[in-house]
C-alpha cells in the first residue's frame, strides 16, 4: 500500500454565530401580578415586592401600589406589612411560630384578593463558613452549611459583594471658575484653604456594590448528608475588588421542595437557555392564586424561613500572588493662568497638587499638577463615594 | 467501441506484418495423458511442451471434459482428436497463439472489405478481440457472452417435458466481489413472471417448464440473461457485473426496480453511491442526513440526527442496522450519524406500508444493510477528511465461501468546536465506531452472517460534566433454504445502548450517572412461494428488554452523593405475523398482513398506583406494589393490520393505497428539542400506556421517459394516541415516578408528498416537496395539566413546507458535481410573552407552547467528486471530494432563545453553521 499523503487546506471560517434576535411578534401586555420575596420568620425584615409583568419590549418596572399584604396564620393570627415606595411592603421581626402554617394574603387597590397556600416554616441552619478557593487566577467563594438533622434542605442565597477602591491620585486642588458661561476663567485653588494639604476623600475613596443577578440555588436531595458546598461568587483576576478591602454578605433562605422547584424552573427558563440540549421553556405556576379566578396566572411563591446571614472581609494581602493592574496616569504640569489652562487642554483635567514655588504664600498656586478625571475621581469607575454603614473604619 | 477498434487494428497489424502460418503445426509433438480433464489441464499440458499460447472461451468448456492418451504425437492429431468431436476448431498464428473457437475456425486472412466502414464488420471484430486477453473488462465481456449463450439445463432431464410449473431459485451475486445483489429483477417475458431478489440476493420463481430466457436486471449492474431449459425444480446462481455508469442517456427497462409494480408504498431506498454524492457538512457522507432529503422526513435542525417521519417523533423510528436496533444513531452532538458509510450498502426507509415483519415503532422503519465483504480478493479503503479518518478492510476468509469486512472511524474534531458558537466553546468531543461483518456459506442451502457494531462518543459541553454514550450490537443470522419455495431466516442478537454522565468539580457532590438499555432478540422469518399468485411471509419476533433507567453513584472519596438507583425494568415483546402477497392479476395485487403483538411488563418491580381519574401526581400516589422476578405485571396485546394494494393502469402508471396500525411499547422521554444523549427510554407499564398509531395513505406513481424519471404523489393521514409529551418543568432524569412528569397526548398528522426522481443519465437526482402538519392535543383534565388550554398545538417538528433538490451531474467518469438545496418552514418554538422582575433580574414569562416559529431555513451545498484514473491494474484508486456546505453562507437559525444576563433579558438567534463551509475529503481504495 502506498503511503497516504494529504493536505488539509487551511480553513479560516467562523462557523456558528449568535446574533441579537428581535422578536417579530408584539407580545401582549399581560399585567400578571408578581409577588417577590421570602417571608422571614426570624429576626430582621421581611420585604415583599409587588409588581406586574410587562410586555417583552417594555423595560419599565410596573410596581403595584396601594395593596394590603398580610401574613395570616392557621392560628388566626394576622400580621400586616407596611407599604413603602416602589411596591415594597415591609414587616419587621415577624416572629412566626415554626409549628404553625401561614399564608400570604394580598388585596390589591382594585379589590382583587389573592391567597397563597398555607406553608410551613422551613428550618434554616446558620451558615458554617464562607470559604475561598483560587480558581483560574481569581478567587471563588463557596458557602458551607451543614444541617445536623440531616433532613434535605433546599437552599437559596442572595449575595452582596462590596469593595472599597481608591482613585490613582489624590486631589488637594480644584478649579475655581469665574467669568461668564461663555467666557469662563479658570484658576486652580486649594479645596480646603484652612488645611491646604487635605485631599478630597470623596473623590479618592469609593465603594462599589453588586448583588447577584443569577439565581443561586442548591439542594441536598441527592446527598447522604445535608451538607452544602456551593460556589456563590467569583472575584476575577486583575479586578480592583481586592485592592483595598472587599466584603461579601450572604443571605441564606431555605425553601420548601415545591418552592425550590419553582425557582429551579425560573432558572431553567431564564438562565439556562440556548445550549443545544437544554430543556424547552415551560409555564410557571406558583402557590399564590386569585381567590375568585384560580386560572389567573400569578407569579410568585410564598415561602417562610428564618434568614441566615454571614459577612466576611477580604483584601489582597491574604493572597500572596494577587496581581492587580496599575492604571497608568499621566501628570500634566500647568501654569495657573486661565489662558494657559485652556490652551493646554487643562480644562478636562482635575488639578491635584501645587507645584514647587519659591517665595510663594501658603495658598498661592503658580504652577500645579493636574491629571485625567478617571485617575482622580473614583466615582467615574462605577462606585459611590458614600461609605456603607457597615464598613469598618 | 473505440477501444475495441484499437484492439482490432492491433490484431490486424499482426496479420499484415507477419506471414501467416495458418494451421502449420507439424513442428510440434506432444505427449498428453488425461482422464476426464478440463480444458485448462489440456491447455497447460500442451503449453508446457511447446511455445504455444492458447486462447479460448472457458465457459464454453465448463461442462466438457477430455480423455486423451497420446505419446509424442503431432499436435494436430492431438488437437483434432480432442476438439473435433465437440465441434471446436482451432487456428494458430505465427505468434504461436492458438485460438480455439466453436463452430468454425477463425479465418486469419484479411477480409476483402476490411477498409470499408461496414457495420457487419463490427460483429467480426468483437469475435476476435474477445479471444484476446487485453484487459479485465474484455475478459468479463467474454465470460458474460459465453454464459448468456450457454443453455442451462435445470432439473432432472427428461425426454419429454411434462406440463406445469417448476420453481427455480438461486443467488444473484456480484461477479467481482461475490456480494449479494439485492433487489435485482429476475423474470421471464412470456408469460410475464418476475421476482426481485431479497436482501441476500436470493430469488425463487415458479415458471412453466420448458425453454425460457431468464432476464436479470439490477441498478448499477449490467443487464444479463440466461437461456434455460427447465425440466423440474432446480437452482441457478447468477453472477452479474457492475456497470461503468453509462454517460449517455440509457433506456431503462420497465422491470428495473419498478416503483410502479410493487405494492409497497412510501418505501424509499438510497444506495451508498447516492449517499456519497449528497454534499454534507465537512464531507462526511452521512446516511441519515441523506434520508432527510426524502419527502416526509424532517429534522429539527443541524445539530440533530433525530428524524421525524410523517409527523412522528424521533423515538418512533425503528433504526435497524443488520437486524440490531440502534437507539442513538448520532455522533458529535448529533452533527453526524453513527454509521460508517464505507461498510454500508444501502438504506431503506419505510414510512407508510411497513411490512408485518417489522413492528414496535409508530412512524417508520429505517433498515440499514451493511455490505458483505469481498469474497474474491482482499481490498480496502481509507479516507481522510477534516473531521474523521476511516479505514476499511475486506476480503475472503475462504475464497468464494466466506468473507469479512471490518471498518472503523475516528475523529480529531476538537478544533471544530472552537469554530462553533459559544455554546460549544471549551467543549471537548471525540467518537469512534467499529463494524465487523462476517459471512459464510456453509453449503448451497445454508448461509450464516455475523455482524458486530460498536460506537462510542465522549464529550463535555462547555462545562465540567463529562458525557459519554455508545451502542453495542451483535447479531448472528442463519439463512436456510428448505427448497426452492421455502426459505427461513433466523437471527439472534443483543443490542445495547448506554450513557454515562459524570461531574467531579465539586467534590462533595461529584457523581456518576449511568443509564442503559439492553435487549436480546430472536427473530425467525419464513418466506413461502406458494405459486405465481401467492407469496407468503410469516414468522415470529421476540424482544426481551432490560432497562436500567438510572444509576447514580458517588464519584471520589469526598463525595457525599447518596447512591440512587431507579429500579430496572423488564419486558417481553412478542409478535407473530403473517402476510400474503396476492397477485390477483397483472394489474392488481394486494398485500395483506396481520401482526399480533403480546407485550408483557415483567417483575421484579415496585409499581406505583395512582388514584383513578385523577392526574398522576405525587399527591395522588396511593400505594406501591411490589412484584417478584419474572411475574407478569401488565400485559398489552393488540393486532396490527398492514394492508396495501396496487392497481397498475399500464406499465408506467399505478395507484396504490395502504392502511396500517402500529403499537409502540418503548418511549423516549425528552424535554429537549434535539434528540439528546441524555434522553430517557421508558417501557410501557401500568401507568404508561403503549403508543398507538394508524395511518391511511394513497399514492399515484407515474414513470416517464422509459422509467428514467419516476414521479410519485402520496397523501396520508395519521392518528396517534398516547404520545408522551412532558409537563412544564419536567424532571426526567433519575425520577422514581417518571409517570408524573409526562402526559399522554393525542396527535394527528397529515400531509402531501411529491417526488420527482431521475435515476439515469448524466444528470440524476430528485426534487421532493412535502406539505405536512403534525398537531398534538392534551385536553383531558383527569390526566394532568392541560397544554395550551386543551387546544391543538403544533409539535416541535411541525414544519409545514419542505422542499429539497438533490442533483448530480456527471461530466465524465472521473468528474461529477453535486448540488443540493433545501428550504423549510421554521420549526415551532415557545417565545416569551412578557417579562417580570424577580430575585435580582428581569425574567421571561412563557405561555402558549410552540406558539411561534423560528425564521425559515434555507441552505444550498455544492460538491465536486473527482475520481482518479480508472485503470484496473493499479495498486490504489484515489478520489477527492471538494465541496462547500451552505454556499450562500446563510445564518440559518437553529434556535431562538431569551436569556437573563446581568439582570437584563436578551434575545438571541443561534446558528450552528453561520457561514459557507468548504471541505475536502480524500479517499483511497486498495
Amino acid at each position: 500500500m502506498k503511503k497516504i499523503f494529504f493536505i488539509v487546506l487551511p480553513l479560516l471560517v467562523i462557523l456558528g454565530c449568535r446574533e441579537i434576535f428581535e422578536s417579530p411578534v408584539k407580545s401582549p401586555s399581560t399585567g400578571y401580578l408578581v409577588v417577590e420575596g421570602a417571608i422571614n420568620s426570624g429576626e430582621g425584615s421581611t420585604i415583599i415586592i409587588l409588581s406586574r409583568t410587562t410586555s417583552l419590549d417594555d423595560k419599565k418596572m410596573l410596581y403595584e401600589k396601594g395593596a394590603i399584604i398580610s401574613i395570616e396564620g392557621e392560628d388566626k393570627s394576622s400580621r400586616v406589612l407596611k407599604e413603602n415606595p416602589n411596591g415594597q411592603y415591609i414587616g419587621q421581626n415577624l416572629g412566626l411560630n415554626s409549628n404553625q402554617k401561614y399564608q400570604l394574603k394580598i388585596i390589591t387597590s382594585r379589590g382583587k384578593k389573592y391567597l397563597s397556600d398555607f406553608v410551613a416554616v422551613n428550618i434554616n441552619q446558620p451558615i458554617d463558613s464562607l470559604s475561598l478557593k483560587r480558581e483560574n487566577g481569581g478567587v471563588q467563594i463557596y458557602v458551607n452549611t451543614q444541617n445536623s438533622k440531616n433532613s434535605t434542605n433546599y437552599y437559596q442565597w442572595e449575595t452582596e459583594q462590596t469593595w472599597e477602591y481608591h482613585a490613582e491620585m489624590t486631589s488637594a486642588l480644584k478649579y475655581e471658575i469665574t467669568g461668564t458661561p461663555n467666557r469662563p476663567i479658570y484658576k486652580a485653588v486649594y479645596r480646603f484653604p484652612k488645611t491646604p494639604g487635605t485631599i478630597d476623600s470623596s473623590l479618592f475613596m469609593c465603594w462599589e456594590s453588586v448583588s447577584n443577578t443569577n439565581l443561586l440555588i442548591a439542594n441536598t436531595e441527592k446527598l447522604t448528608k445535608d451538607l452544602i458546598y456551593h460556589p456563590l461568587a467569583y472575584i476575577p483576576p486583575n479586578s480592583n475588588h481586592l485592592n483595598v478591602l472587599y466584603s461579601i454578605n450572604v443571605r441564606q433562605i431555605t425553601w420548601s421542595k415545591e418552592g425550590y422547584e419553582f425557582l429551579d424552573r425560573i432558572q431553567k427558563n431564564t438562565e439556562k437557555t440556548g445550549s443545544i440540549f437544554d430543556a424547552q421553556p415551560s409555564e410557571l405556576n406558583g402557590n399564590i392564586h386569585n381567590v375568585d379566578d384560580p386560572t389567573e396566572p400569578v407569579i410568585g411563591f410564598a415561602n417562610i424561613s428564618p434568614i441566615q446571614e454571614k459577612r466576611i472581609y477580604l483584601n489582597r494581602k491574604m493572597f500572596d500572588d494577587w496581581y492587580f493592574p496599575i492604571f497608568y496616569c499621566k501628570r500634566d504640569t500647568l501654569v495657573n493662568t486661565s489662558a494657559y489652562i485652556i490652551a493646554n487642554e487643562g480644562v478636562d483635567l482635575i488639578p491635584i497638587q501645587n507645584g514647587d514655588c519659591f517665595g510663594c504664600g501658603p495658598l498661592d498656586v503658580k504652577v500645579f499638577f493636574a491629571a485625567e478625571q478617571l485617575c482622580v475621581d473614583c466615582t467615574l469607575k462605577g462606585g459611590t463615594n458614600k461609605r456603607p454603614t457597615f464598613w469598618p473604619k | 467501441m473505440k477501444k475495441r477498434l484499437l484492439y482490432f487494428l492491433y490484431i490486424l497489424s499482426c496479420f499484415i506484418f507477419n506471414p501467416i502460418i495458418g494451421q502449420n503445426n507439424s513442428q510440434y509433438t506432444v505427449s498428453v495423458e488425461l482422464k476426464q480433464a478440463k480444458i485448462n489441464e489440456l491447455v497447460s499440458k500442451i503449453e508446457k511442451q511447446t511455445d504455444l499460447y492458447f486462447y479460448y472461451d472457458s465457459p464454453q468448456f465448463d461442462s466438457l471434459s477430455f480423455t486423451i492418451s497420446a505419446t509424442n504425437q503431432p499436435l494436430k492429431i492431438v488437437l483434432d482428436q480432442a476438439l473435433t468431436p465437440l465441434n471446436f476448431f482451432y487456428t494458430i498464428d505465427n505468434q504461436h497463439n492458438v485460438f480455439i473457437t466453436k463452430g468454425r475456425a477463425i479465418n486469419l486472412e484479411l477480409p476483402s472489405n476490411l477498409f470499408l466502414p461496414s457495420i457487419n464488420e463490427k460483429e467480426n471484430s468483437i469475435q476476435i478481440t474477445n479471444k484476446i486477453e487485453f484487459d479485465d473488462e474484455e475478459i468479463d465481456a467474454k465470460t458474460k457472452i459465453g454464459l448468456e449463450n450457454k443453455l442451462f439445463e435445470i432439473g432432472q432431464k427428461t425426454v419429454k417435458i411434462s406440463p406445469g410449473n417448476a420453481t427455480l431459485a438461486g443467488y444473484v451475486k456480484n461477479s467481482k466481489t461475490g456480494e449479494a445483489v439485492i433487489g435485482a429483477s429476475v423474470f421471464i417475458e412470456n408469460p410475464r413472471i418476475g421476482k426481485a431478489t431479497d436482501q441476500y440476493g436470493y430469488y425463487s420463481i415458479a415458471i412453466p417448464k420448458g425453454p425460457h430466457v431468464l432476464n436479470i436486471l439490477s441498478i448499477d449492474m449490467k443487464d444479463t440473461k440466461r437461456k434455460i431449459m427447465l425440466y423440474g425444480d432446480g437452482k441457478l446462481n447468477i453472477d452479474m457485473q457492475e456497470t461503468v455508469t453509462a454517460l449517455k442517456e440509457v433506456v431503462i427497462s420497465t422491470q428495473k426496480r419498478s416503483n410502479i409494480k410493487s405494492t409497497q408504498m412510501g418505501l424509499q431506498k438510497i444506495d451508498i453511491k447516492t449517499i456519497k454524492q449528497v454534499p454534507v457538512v465537512f464531507g462526511e457522507a452521512d446516511l441519515l442526513k441523506a434520508v432527510t432529503t426524502l419527502p416526509g422526513v424532517k429534522t429539527v435542525g443541524e445539530a440533530s440526527t433525530g428524524l421525524n417521519v410523517r409527523g412522528g417523533a424521533a423515538d418512533q423510528n425503528l433504526i435497524l442496522f443488520n437486524e440490531g436496533t440502534i437507539y442513538n444513531p448520532s455522533h458529535f452532538f448529533g452533527l453526524f450519524s453513527a454509521f460508517n458509510p464505507e461498510t454500508v450498502k444501502e438504506v431503506e426507509l419505510y414510512k407508510s406500508s411497513i411490512p408485518a415483519k417489522y413492528g414496535g415503532r409508530l412512524s417508520s422503519v429505517i433498515n440499514i444493510n451493511s455490505r458483505e465483504g469481498n469474497k474474491k480478493n482482499i481490498t480496502g479503503s481509507a479516507g481522510v477528511g477534516l473531521l474523521t479518518s476511516r479505514l476499511n478492510l475486506e476480503g475472503p476468509i475462504v475464497k468464494d465461501k466466506s468473507s469479512f469486512i471490518i471498518g472503523g472511524r475516528t475523529t480529531y474534531a476538537n478544533w471544530l468546536l472552537n469554530l462553533l458558537p459559544d455554546q460549544y466553546k471549551n467543549s471537548k468531543a471525540s467518537f469512534y465506531d467499529l463494524n465487523l461483518n462476517l459471512t459464510h456459506e456453509i453449503n448451497k442451502n445454508n448461509n450464516v452472517f455475523f455482524s458486530g457494531y460498536l460506537s462510542n462518543d465522549q464529550f463535555n459541553l462547555n462545562n465540567d460534566t463529562l458525557y459519554s454514550y455508545g451502542n453495542k450490537n451483535i447479531s448472528l443470522k442463519w439463512k436456510h433454504i428448505f427448497n426452492n419455495k421455502l426459505t427461513k431466516t433466523t437471527s439472534i442478537g443483543n443490542d445495547y445502548y448506554g450513557y454515562n454522565i459524570s461531574s467531579s468539580k465539586l467534590p462533595p457532590s461529584a457523581y456518576r450517572l449511568g443509564f442503559d438499555i439492553n435487549q436480546s432478540y430472536f427473530k425467525t422469518h419464513f418466506n413461502y412461494y406458494l405459486n405465481d399468485k401467492h407469496t407468503l411471509d410469516f414468522g415470529l419476533n421476540s424482544v426481551l428488554y432490560n432497562l436500567h433507567p438510572g444509576n447514580y453513584k458517588p464519584l471520589g472519596n469526598e463525595s457525599l452523593v447518596k447512591p440512587d438507583r431507579i429500579e430496572a425494568e423488564k419486558a417481553l415483546e412478542t409478535g407473530i405475523y403473517f402476510t400474503d402477497h396476492y397477485e390477483i392479476s397483472n394489474a392488481l395485487s394486494i398485500d395483506g398482513g396481520i401482526r399480533y403483538v403480546i407485550y408483557n411488563y415483567l417483575g421484579p418491580k415496585a409499581v406505583n398506583k395512582y388514584a383513578n381519574n385523577l392526574p398522576k401526581t405525587e399527591g395522588n400516589l396511593l400505594s406501591t406494589q411490589s412484584y417478584e422476578n419474572g411475574k407478569v405485571i401488565q400485559t398489552f396485546n393488540a393486532p396490527e393490520y398492514r394492508l396495501s394494494m396496487r392497481y397498475a393502469f399500464n406499465e408506467t402508471f399505478s395507484v396504490k393505497g395502504g392502511y396500517n396500525t402500529q403499537q409502540q411499547y418503548i418511549h423516549s422521554l425528552s424535554n429537549t428539542t434535539a434528540m439528546a444523549p441524555t434522553d430517557i427510554w421508558k417501557l410501557s407499564d401500568p401507568n404508561i400506556k403503549p403508543q398507538q398509531g394508524n395511518q391511511i395513505s394513497l399514492g399515484l406513481y407515474k414513470n416517464l421517459q422509459s422509467n428514467a424519471i419516476e414521479t410519485s404523489f402520496e397523501v396520508y393521514y395519521k392518528n396517534i394516541k398516547n404520545y408522551l409529551d412532558y409537563k412544564s418543568g419536567a424532571e426526567l432524569i433519575l425520577n422514581h415516578h417518571i409517570e408524573t412528569e409526562v402526559i399522554a397526548t393525542k396527535g394527528k398528522a397529515y400531509g402531501v408528498e411529491l417526488l420527482i426522481k431521475k435515476i439515469a443519465g448524466k444528470m440524476t437526482g430528485w426534487v421532493s416537496y412535502t406539505w405536512s402538519r403534525v398537531l398534538l392535543k392534551m385536553d383531558d383534565p383527569t390526566n394532568g395539566e392541560m397544554i395550551n388550554k386543551g387546544a391543538w398545538y403544533p409539535s416541535n417538528y411541525d414544519k409545514p413546507h419542505d422542499i429539497t433538490v438533490i442533483g448530480n451531474y456527471r461530466f465524465s467518469h472521473r468528474f461529477s458535481t453535486s448540488l443540493n438545496a433545501t428550504y423549510s418552514t421554521g420549526r415551532p418554538i415557545t417565545l416569551p410573552i412578557g417579562i417580570f422582575y424577580y430575585l435580582g433580574s428581569y425574567r421571561t414569562l412563557y405561555a402558549d407552547r410552540n406558539g411561534y416559529r423560528i425564521p425559515d431555513y434555507f441552505r444550498a451545498d455544492f460538491a465536486m467528486n473527482i475520481e482518479g484514473n480508472h485503470k484496473i491494474y493499479q495498486k490504489t484508486h484515489n478520489s477527492w471530494t471538494i465541496g462547500v456546505y451552505n454556499i450562500s453562507g446563510r445564518k440559518n437559525p437553529y434556535s431562538v432563545y431569551y436569556i437573563a444576563e446581568k439582570g437584563r433579558i436578551n434575545g438571541y438567534k443561534l446558528s450552528i453553521f453561520g457561514s459557507a463551509i468548504p471541505y475536502v475529503n480524500f479517499n483511497i481504495r486498495f
